[in-house]
């Protein structure tokens, strides 16, 4: 023991103090005098926080792949859903009762009507009334679109779309260098954006905003009259749910590199999402699709 | 017997309706989840390889939903999921590997108490031989540390964890943690300093 283990201490005060884990201030100041005054012991402090030092800047923290996350959200919706196959035949007997119920007839003079006939009627009644409202204020067929909320990713790529072609977003960067506007993301929006070349089109700059704490950066292109528009931010802003994207949209980007589709709004403008590194990005045009295909194959390679 | 378990936990699965099941993944995904990337990491410098961690993390996160009704909410979440990966790890993986001995342990231990006292001038570390160490150099030394050392180097250097949660997580008193912790350094500390002397680095030290 003795003199050994003062020493020992010694060190091991000092790697407390290096990891601000003394909170007792009268041992901070007998630690702190302690470095100062022993040229060995001011040695030892300065090479273990050299070393701890070294570590946190030469392994950096790794992005969670996104394959990884849906894989994992894949095993526990799989393991959700083969329980409630287990449930679903639980209640079998309550569907029977419930089939048995809606196919009872009721009786007209002589005539059995089975009651779900009623149902039937009503629901054409409904179906023809709402046809007919809405025949002519809609044309958004994308199911992700309609059901999505304002939280979701291509809700809000269709939304800021329009807001560029109305004039009511206006560039906060006005560029037309790639690198320019990609170092005006970083600095601002702290995530590194995707600015592709795109045959014909030329690059005017981007906007930034912020949903729910995430940053969001919005890129223009122009050809003509024609607009392409890019909005992106990080994979972690689904991952940390404070953005939405369908499970069927990712799984889709996931097997065949990216998803595309129309009936996104009324003047059935195209929609592509794809990740690229960290980022998702969701482009709108008012291309046709087959158009859009191509000038997509070609700008993300 | 632990396949006796998660047999019985998904047995447990199936006896809840499917609005219990939604409300116990939404719940899921709102504490457990934002933890997977920190989770992520530490797999990656345990396991040294990203399809073991992306296995790791799997099955980390699988059990973890299996026996999410035992997990208290308003505790230390992070520190919950952290353990059940450290058992997983334990369990699959470590189990590959060539166990650390007995014998091993104290080899270490000698050789720790063989450089304790050991000066190094730290401006002779800092600007010949961390400087010209590669990070790959780094990633090796870290991975050549014993399990018990690279746990409480990673989870305190690179994860940012208090003694307090990594003693909480390794269920070993705060004190051996410290422990743990200087002599990891230090054997991290002469690692690097043989890299540096095997490319050829001239390394001083003074005794």
């Amino acid at each position: 023991m003795g003199q050994n283990t003062t020493a020992f201490n010694s060190d091991e005060l000092i790697t407390s103090y290096i990891d601000n884990q003394i909170s007792d201030p009268g041992l901070r100041k007998q630690v702190e005098d302690m470095i100062s005054g022993d040229a060995g012991l001011n040695n030892k402090y300065r090479s273990e926080l050299l070393t701890k030092n070294l570590l946190k800047e030469r392994i950096k923290q790794s992005e969670l792949p996104f394959e990884t996350y849906n894989k994992i959200n894949s095993s526990i919706n799989l393991l959700i859903q083969n329980s409630n196959a287990e449930a679903y035949q639980n209640t079998l007997s309550f569907r029977q009762t419930l089939v048995n119920t809606i196919t009872a007839p009721i009786r007209f003079g002589r005539m059995p009507v089975p009651r779900y006939a009623f149902a039937v009627v009503l629901l054409i009644i409904a179906a023809s009334a709402f046809y007919y409202l809405n025949s002519k204020s809609s044309n958004i067929k994308n199911p992700h679109v309609l059901a999505g909320t304002e939280k979701s990713i291509m809700v809000q790529a269709v939304n800021s779309f329009h807001k560029i072609l109305d004039g009511d977003f206006t560039l906060q960067y006005k560029s037309s260098n790639a690198a320019e506007v990609e170092k005006f993301v970083r600095d601002n929006a702290f995530f590194n954006v995707f600015v592709p070349k795109i045959d014909n089109y030329i690059l005017t700059g981007c906007i930034l905003n912020e949903y729910n704490g995430r940053k969001l950066a919005h890129l223009v292109y122009v050809s003509g009259d024609d607009i392409i528009y890019i909005y992106q931010t990080t994979m972690d802003a689904i991952v940390k749910n404070d953005l939405d994207l369908p499970q069927q949209v990712r799984d889709e980007i996931v097997s065949a590199k990216y998803y595309m589709c129309d009936g996104v709004d009324d003047n059935n403008c195209t929609m592509t999402l794809w990740f690229r590194e960290n980022v998702v990005c969701a482009s709108m045009s008012t291309m046709p699709k087959q158009q859009m295909y191509t000038a997509f194959t070609g700008f993300v390679k | 017997m632990d396949d006796e378990l998660i047999a019985a936990e998904d047995s447990k699965l199936d006896g809840l309706t499917p609005a219990e099941l939604n409300a116990r993944k939404k719940s899921f995904e709102e504490e457990a989840v934002p933890h997977m990337k920190l989770l992520y990491n530490y797999a990656i410098r345990m396991t040294g390889d990203q399809l073991e961690a992306d296995d790791l993390l799997q099955d980390t996160y699988l059990r973890a939903f299996r026996f999410f009704h035992k997990f208290e909410k308003g505790t230390n979440c992070k520190a919950w999921l952290f353990r059940i990966m450290k058992n997983c790890y334990i369990n699959k993986y470590r189990k590959n590997k060539k166990e650390p001995s007995k014998v091993d342990y104290e080899d270490v231990q000698n050789f720790y108490d063989s450089i304790r006292d050991e000066l190094v001038d730290p401006n002779n570390l800092e600007h010949k031989v961390f400087s010209n160490l590669l990070d790959d150099d780094v990633m090796s030394a870290l991975n050549s540390l014993q399990d018990d050392y690279k746990t409480v180097v990673i989870l305190c250097d690179l994860e940012d964890l208090s003694y307090e949660e990594i003693a909480e997580f390794l269920d070993v008193p705060i004190g051996t943690v410290r422990s743990r912790l200087h002599r990891g350094r230090k054997i991290l500390q002469r690692k690097l300093q043989d890299y540096a002397k095997q490319k050829g680095y001239a390394v001083e030290s003074e005794i």
